[in-house]
């Protein structure tokens, strides 16, 4: 059995066609359920445990990043198959997943290749993408081991699959090892130019401390804070990937 | 509180410095600044803008950078021309080329399998 959770974005005119012929795919293809739409003040949790509790097998999300976001929790607590039909942008998680955008989603679908993927935690919120800090002068500490630094001001990413669309497969880190890939951008001169450099390093929970309070971004979620717990769950969600996902387990 | 390795390499860039002491089960590689002591289970790489003030434990090393402090390796330890090691070396194999400098006391405890070779530099002609 299926539920369908369509963010408040999806019902704009602009989507209309888009959903009628996604929609029409689905009914085609078998697979209709019941359809759940986001409003302001709607609680999406309660509503996916009550239909789990009448049977629902898997949770398909309408929308983008933001829409899983709201519902990773539930989906997650209650055991349910997550699955995408990518709407809007940004759709980071379906792009590295392979689900295509729109009525070849509901293929994707259909064909039910189900991967076990690690879920990140950041003061108790969960992620599945990454998180995306704003530059400025942090610390990362692993417990009363070590801590680490930029020397100058640099950005930091924290990657369970990757946090902007991939340029390449080094982007995306491997959602079935356990670990978060932390990723510091530095600038360092080389000549006359300036030059990119990335650390990179594998952990499971860390703190981040900033001087200040900062915004940070988890699947393109607001998250406020001046220090961050980050842990992980291990294979802790059960998706349904495309034939062309992009990340190696 | 345990770090955990995934196999794949850690890298810290020239632009990074760590304090404390820092552990991996995979492979490491060195470029910025490290004070505290290094272990990996798996091989590190010490590049010539590493500055590492501590103890230095891997399964193999490639040292280009500066270490204040012991180095032990279970495998091979490979200096090149710009390495700098102020403290002692217990490793199986050395290798190491002309110009590596070396300040400490010389182990190698497995003496019927090691290697130790000395690469000096050709003079111009």
């Amino acid at each position: 059995m299926y539920c369908y959770i369509y963010d408040d974005f999806v019902q704009d005119r602009k989507y209309e066609k888009e959903l009628a012929s996604i929609e029409n795919r689905i009914t085609d293809l078998g697979l209709t359920g019941k359809i759940v739409r986001l409003a302001l003040f709607r609680n999406a949790d309660e509503t996916i445990k009550k239909e789990v509790g009448r049977g629902v097998k898997t949770v398909v999300v309408v929308g983008n990043d933001a829409t899983v976001h709201k519902v990773v929790d539930a989906v997650v607590d209650s055991g349910a198959v997550l699955a995408l039909i990518p709407v809007g942008e940004p759709t980071v998680l379906a792009k590295v997943l392979g689900i295509p955008r729109g009525v070849d989603a509901c293929d994707a679908l259909s064909q039910r290749i189900i991967e076990e993927i690690d879920v990140g935690r950041i003061n108790g919120h969960r992620f599945i993408t990454g998180v995306g800090f704003p530059k400025g002068a942090f610390h990362v500490r692993n417990g009363d081991a070590w801590e680490m630094a930029p020397k100058k001001r640099g950005s930091l990413e924290i990657r369970n699959l990757a946090v902007q669309a991939p340029r390449s497969a080094e982007d995306i880190s491997n959602p079935t090892d356990a670990l978060l890939d932390v990723v510091i951008e530095t600038q360092e001169r080389s000549g006359w130019r300036q030059k990119s450099e990335e650390t990179r390093i594998p952990l499971n929970r860390f703190d981040v401390y900033y001087e200040h309070p900062v915004t940070v971004l988890a699947d393109g979620a607001e998250v406020e804070g001046e220090v961050f717990h980050i842990d992980i769950e291990k294979t802790a969600l059960h998706t349904i990937v495309g034939r062309d996902r992009l990340f190696n387990t | 509180m345990k770090t955990k390795g995934n196999g794949g390499s850690t890298f810290i860039a020239s632009g990074v410095k760590v304090q404390g002491d820092f552990a991996s089960e995979g492979d490491v590689v060195i470029e910025g600044a490290v004070t505290g002591n290094v272990a990996a289970t798996g091989d590190i790489t010490i590049s010539e803008t590493a500055t590492i003030d501590a103890d230095v434990t891997a399964n193999n090393a490639h040292i280009s950078g500066r270490i204040k402090g012991s180095v032990r390796i279970e495998g091979t330890a490979e200096l090149t021309q710009t390495a700098i090691i102020e403290g002692d070396i217990e490793t199986h194999r050395l290798i190491v080329a002309g110009g590596a400098r070396i300040n400490g006391k010389l182990t190698m405890p497995d003496a019927s399998g090691s290697v130790a070779r000395v690469e000096h530099e050709e003079e111009p002609a």
